[in-house]
């Protein structure tokens, strides 16, 4: 089972397809949470993600506007999909019938 | 002072490896971070990265089984041989005037005394090049902290509790020379081999079974028979690194060699 930031993590991957990497990855969870998200926590639930197999990583080329420095590119596995898909269902399921709209923000 | 984050950022930044420091910094200059944000962030990931072998138990081991015990007893050890040396260097600077019946009656001879502390001194590095490659193959990315906090070990004792007053020359300079010629000095070396993931050579293998044995033969050398249970107990603690290289060393050449 993922945890909530594996998650967060894996969902902007597959959004971003070819242009997910490091700082497209966590702006993209930043504007989901509105939030700021540590480099820490992101490359090092990046490193157990890839352990795990739910992801691929790769250095990418560098690019001027990144000072012409390499980006670590992210693909999602096969594997990491269905796990995110087994958590979102898991998520659609824990909240049948709960109506948070009282607690909206 | 964003120059100095800047700074900071790069230089704590030397800590990770050069894929990950690559493309965090180009992350950080992609978005167009504060010297402050990015610091912390640096900082935050840095923390990770070394707090992550301290989830396996090895590290730990290494910590409380060698760092601690092992780092108190060679310093002891060594305090105490330099005793001797400066014991052996007084009676030779003596030798003209000293009359050689009180000598041999207090049971000192400089010739009788030198062999014994060529035998301690080689059985102290030899213990101390163990427990660094105990400490160096249990640890590993954590060794930098291990190793820190056994110099820390073998220093503090020295530092904090010598009184400096009324010692002669030999006795102020020998410790802290023998400290670092029979006892750091080993201990990096063991620990620089073992992250080197070589073979442990097939003579330091014999040295340490011999130094294993000498330790518990010879009750000078090794504290065996010890005053009391407890010095007993701590002392065969401190044994195990010995131990570790000699099985270690076999087990080696075994998988190697197994015909």
């Amino acid at each position: 089972m993922l945890g909530e930031f594996e998650y967060l993590l894996l969902t902007a991957a597959a959004r971003l397809g070819e242009d997910a990497y490091g700082a497209t990855i966590r702006r993209e969870i930043e504007d989901a949470i509105r939030r700021s998200c540590s480099i820490g926590a992101l490359y090092t639930t990046l490193d157990r993600l890839e352990a795990k197999g739910f992801v691929k990583t790769f250095m990418g080329d560098p690019t001027p506007q990144r000072g012409g420095r390499s980006k670590r590119m992210v693909r999602v596995t096969p594997k990491g999909s269905r796990a995110a898909a087994e958590f979102y269902a898991a998520v659609m399921r824990v909240s049948r019938d709960v109506s948070w709209g009282a607690a909206r923000l | 002072m964003n120059r100095i984050c800047w700074w900071f950022v790069e230089l704590v930044g030397r800590m990770l490896e050069p894929g990950e420091r690559e493309s965090v910094r180009g992350d950080f200059a992609e978005a167009g971070e504060a010297g402050g944000r990015a610091l912390l962030g640096v900082l935050g990931l840095v923390v990770r990265r070394q707090m992550a072998p301290w989830n396996d138990w090895r590290p730990w081991l290494a910590l409380v089984g060698i760092v601690v015990p092992v780092g108190a007893f060679l310093t002891l050890s060594a305090t105490a041989l330099s005793g001797g040396y400066v014991l052996s260097l007084w009676i030779l600077e003596n030798h003209a005037v000293i009359d050689p019946t009180v000598l041999r009656e207090n049971g000192l001879s400089l010739k009788g005394g030198i062999a014994p502390l060529l035998q301690r001194s080689l059985l102290l590095a030899c213990w101390s090049w163990c427990a660094g490659y105990a400490i160096g193959a249990l640890s590993r990315r954590a060794t930098w902290i291990n190793a820190s906090l056994f110099c820390l070990m073998l220093w503090a004792p020295e530092v904090l509790a010598r009184p400096k007053a009324d010692l002669s020359t030999d006795a102020l300079l020998l410790p802290p020379i023998l400290q670092v010629t029979l006892v750091l000095l080993p201990s990096l070396l063991g620990m620089r081999r073992a992250l080197r993931v070589a073979l442990i050579p097939a003579v330091l293998a014999i040295l340490s079974a011999a130094a294993l044995a000498a330790s518990f033969t010879f009750p000078a050398v090794g504290g065996f028979p010890p005053a009391s249970w407890r010095i007993g107990l701590l002392v065969a603690v401190c044994h195990w690194p010995l131990a570790y290289v000699t099985a270690t060393g076999i087990a080696e050449r075994w998988r190697s060699n197994p015909a």
